[in-house]
């Protein structure tokens, strides 16, 4: 089975190296992808890495520790906003970075703050997950209200790229191709930290808060800590991405803190597959891109399919598409097995 | 004093609303364990029956009339389609019912446009108060929010309906040893909260701007008044309205309205932390 | 002079439970002697397992005290009472049944010692129990008496001092009730072990002293061959009292 849980033991179990393999596989497209592209059509492939990396982060929340949020954007926007909003403050070739940062503390600081109330609070389920709707919300208005700081519907431009300089020495990734290396280069990152931490004891203790939080208490593990940890990894690793995307589009909009992308980042995870991490990047292309021709087709026809396919998910396919392919490759390779095995 | 009496009107007609929207979620919610995240969608619906009524030339309180019609026909229909499928699955319904508002949510907007609708006020003019003068209409909006409130109270507390609704909260597997016939219930119960949205929305419309997203609003400070009073009693839902009107009104007189939501969203917060299971729990 | 009689490992005095008007437990007293078996039988209702939540941490009491290990333990989270080597097993099965048997176990190990003891212990655990050859099963898919070998081996795992039993033979059969009295004899000394129990067989083949509740108090206490012929739980058991 591709699922990232724990198969425990050896190193490298047969899982494990399948999982590698298809990953690597992955990884060589958009490694590869530079090399016969144009700029704008690269810059599509960037952004929708960043949404992957995103969606990453709230896969790491609700497919390995069973919280599902439904304002993760609002961690994303903070990012986003707080490097646009922070970053002209500071000039100099690593004002990107540092706004970036800047934001990334800002975002961990609003997860420690409402996760602490909440998840010490014995607050679960979805009482949490409307409070993390409020949360969307109530940031999307403070954006769309607070004007003169944030740009108000308008949004704000002119954040710069990302880069760093010493002195005369400056290294800046202002165009298309370096900046999506940089972006893949994150979200490996990013994946194989999840992955490997989530191999041994650590993804076994997630998975035991996942299925019984109480039992997983009684066998002495600090859930409530646990818990907080995920989430304040989860907001870090949302505005990291928030903060690369205002990065390299040099512009940010209220339209990044909202309740659509809120949405829509659940419906990443959900397509792909809940906990692969992997999955979630797949189901952001696959999405982004009905999303380009549906939008283009009629842009009224978009949200309405998101509807549909919420309930559509909760009738027909409660966990994700990848388990339904897993079953059609596993039906076929049973085909094949009684053809091979038959006189 | 002079301030003192539109403030306590202005909370008492938030509060109120906020009663009508909270009431229909939190029976729910105590009910079942169900959230129902297109209950916003109730009052868009009330409010737009409103502009629709009132842009045929129907009247105002025609539109009182109509709208618990049409919102309690869409609850039905939503319990009945999806929400009655998914009750062992909380997460599930709010994904579903997500989804189900999102369709909803662009389906008025493919009828009637995305722009503002159009509604007309009632009554117009102020009365004199105690030494204030106050708009007549929200003045008839309270006592009228009131009154349905008190019905809505007396139906629970002294009707046979109320007592098996009140049954069905308490324990539900009892109830249903005891021969009552909770899908019934639960069906009836998602019906009249729908409608009572649908009331707050041809109420609150005249006051605000009636455009199709508006119920995502009524929704997260809803869902603060059962998080904050606690869900399956009306003691629970005055309470919690009472908090969540309140603060906000009072804070709307100092700071821009997005800043109060944001303190609302915190003490809501920071009050689950002391209170998880609300100031009356059920 | 005389050797200091060795502190009891639990003193567990007044214990009250009350939920809304209701009295689980009314004023119980339990003290154990480290590395003592214990059995506690009664009734249904009688305040059994509210008296094992209690002593686990799971719920606080509404009046006494609970001292483990000298410790004063109320109101300490429930991770703790772990920690300080408190285990539990629930009478309804609550293994991960979604996890491979072998996870249950490592998860089981809360203590951070290093991947490869985990994994020695957890091997040996299973070697015990019986159950090497289901090792990356799901543990939902074991028989029910597996199950509840499971269970009492991830209790074990992290190597407790005092391991509370809810019901462990509830389902099992003659053969697995008459090995796992084995396996909690054989820990006498060691391990302090209390059990709840219904079936008198393996209550008997125990042979440990028995405390008896009912509704919410203790009636009787001492060696098993005593209660048994004590009239009064006897009366109580067929529901005369």
């Amino acid at each position: 089975m591709i699922e990232s849980a724990t198969t425990s033991g050896r190193p490298t179990s047969s899982a494990d190296r399948a999982w590698l393999l298809i990953a690597a596989g992955l990884a060589a497209i958009p490694l590869l992808y530079p090399l016969w592209t144009d700029p704008y059509s690269l810059s599509v492939v960037r952004d929708a890495l960043i949404f992957g990396l995103f969606a990453l982060s709230l896969d790491f929340l609700w497919g390995k520790a069973g919280i599902l949020s439904f304002g993760h954007a609002a961690f994303f926007g903070v990012g986003a906003y707080g490097t646009a909003i922070v970053a002209p403050m500071i000039g100099g070739d690593a004002a990107g970075l540092v706004g970036c940062l800047a934001g990334i503390a800002m975002a961990v600081g609003i997860a420690v703050v409402v996760g602490y109330f909440l998840i010490f609070g014995g607050v679960r389920g979805a009482y949490f997950t409307i409070v993390t709707l409020a949360l969307s919300l109530v940031a999307q208005h403070i954006v769309i209200g607070w004007a003169r700081v944030t740009g108000g519907d308008a949004g704000l431009i002119g954040t710069p790229p990302p880069g760093i300089g010493f002195g005369e020495w400056s290294f800046v990734l202002a165009d298309p191709v370096s900046q999506h290396y940089l972006v893949l280069a994150i979200s490996l990152a990013a994946v194989l930290a999840i992955w490997a931490a989530c191999r041994g004891q650590y993804g076994r203790v997630l998975a035991a808060i996942r299925g019984n939080e109480l039992r997983a208490r009684t066998l002495g593990h600090n859930t409530g800590l646990h818990l907080l940890v995920v989430l304040m990894l989860s907001a870090g690793l949302a505005a990291l991405a928030g903060g690369l995307y205002a990065m390299v589009s040099g512009f940010v909009a209220p339209d990044l803190i909202g309740l659509l992308l809120s949405t829509e980042v659940i419906v990443w995870v959900a397509i792909g597959g809940r906990g692969t991490l992997i999955g979630p990047f797949i189901g952001a292309f696959v999405v982004l891109r009905l999303q380009q021709e549906v939008s283009s087709f009629n842009p009224r026809l978009w949200p309405l399919l998101i509807g549909a396919f919420f309930v559509a998910m909760v009738f027909l396919f409660p966990n994700g598409l990848l388990p339904l392919f897993e079953r059609a490759w596993e039906r076929m390779r049973g085909v094949a097995r009684k053809r091979a095995l038959a006189p | 004093m002079d301030q003192a009496i539109p403030l306590l009107l202005n909370i008492l007609t938030l509060t109120s609303i906020l009663m009508l929207v909270g009431l229909g979620l939190a029976i729910i919610f105590g009910l079942m364990n169900v959230i129902n995240m297109a209950h916003g969608e109730f009052v868009t619906i009330g409010a737009f029956t409103l502009s629709a009524l009132q842009g045929i030339g129907g009247s105002y309180w025609l539109a009182l009339l109509v709208a618990p019609l049409i919102g309690g026909a869409f609850g039905f229909l939503l319990e009945r389609g999806i929400v009655r499928h998914l009750y062992a699955r909380p997460l599930d319904t709010i994904l579903a019912t997500w989804g189900i508002s999102l369709i909803l949510q662009q389906v008025l907007q493919l009828l009637f446009g995305s722009g503002p609708q159009e509604v007309f006020t009632p009554i117009h003019g102020t009365i004199s108060i105690l030494g204030s003068s106050y708009p007549a209409y929200r003045l008839v909006l309270i006592a009228f929010a009131m009154t349905l409130l008190a019905i809505t109270f007396l139906v629970f507390r002294k009707t046979r309906f109320g007592l098996d609704l009140r049954a069905v909260i308490q324990d539900r597997d009892m109830a249903e040893a005891l021969g009552i016939d909770t899908r019934r219930i639960f069906a009836i119960a998602f019906a009249i909260g729908a409608a009572l949205a649908a009331v707050a929305g041809v109420l609150i419309a005249p006051l605000t701007n009636v455009l199709a997203q508006m119920g995502a609003n009524y929704l997260a400070r809803s869902f603060f008044v059962v998080i904050v009073g606690g869900a399956g009693s009306i003691g629970g839902i005055a309470a919690g309205s009472a908090v969540v009107g309140g603060l906000e009104t009072v804070l709307n007189y100092q700071v821009p309205v997005t800043v109060s939501q944001a303190i609302v969203l915190v003490a809501a917060v920071v009050l689950v932390r002391f209170r998880p299971r609300g100031l009356v729990p059920a | 002079m005389s050797a200091a009689a060795p502190e009891p490992i639990l003193a567990a005095r007044g214990l009250v439970a009350r939920f809304g008007g209701l009295q689980a437990v009314r004023g119980v007293d339990l003290v154990l002697e480290s590395g003592e078996l214990r059995c506690i039988i009664g009734p249904n209702g009688a305040g059994k397992s509210t008296l094992f939540n209690m002593v686990a941490g799971t719920l606080r009491p509404s009046e006494g005290s609970i001292r483990y290990l000298g410790r004063e333990v109320i109101g300490l989270p429930i991770h703790t009472f772990a920690r300080l080597g408190i285990a539990r097993k629930f009478q309804v099965p609550s293994l991960f049944p979604e996890m491979p048997v072998l996870d249950n176990l490592l998860v089981a190990e809360h203590a951070g010692v290093s991947a490869g003891i985990r994994r020695e212990r957890a091997e040996r655990m299973m070697a015990r129990l019986g159950l090497e050859h289901q090792a990356g099963m799901r543990a939902g898919a074991l028989a029910h008496g597996q199950k509840q070998w499971l269970e009492i081996g991830m209790a074990l795992m992290a190597e407790p001092k005092l391991l509370l039993l809810d019901e462990p033979t509830a389902g099992m059969t003659v053969d697995e009730t008459r090995r796992t009295a084995e396996l909690l004899r054989g820990f006498a000394g060691r391990l302090t072990t209390v059990v709840i129990e219904h079936d008198m067989r393996f209550v008997r083949a125990l042979g440990c002293r028995t405390t008896v509740m009912h509704q919410g108090r203790i009636i009787a206490d001492g060696p098993f061959e005593q209660i048994e012929a004590d009239a009064l739980v006897r009366d109580v058991y067929l529901g005369r009292r």
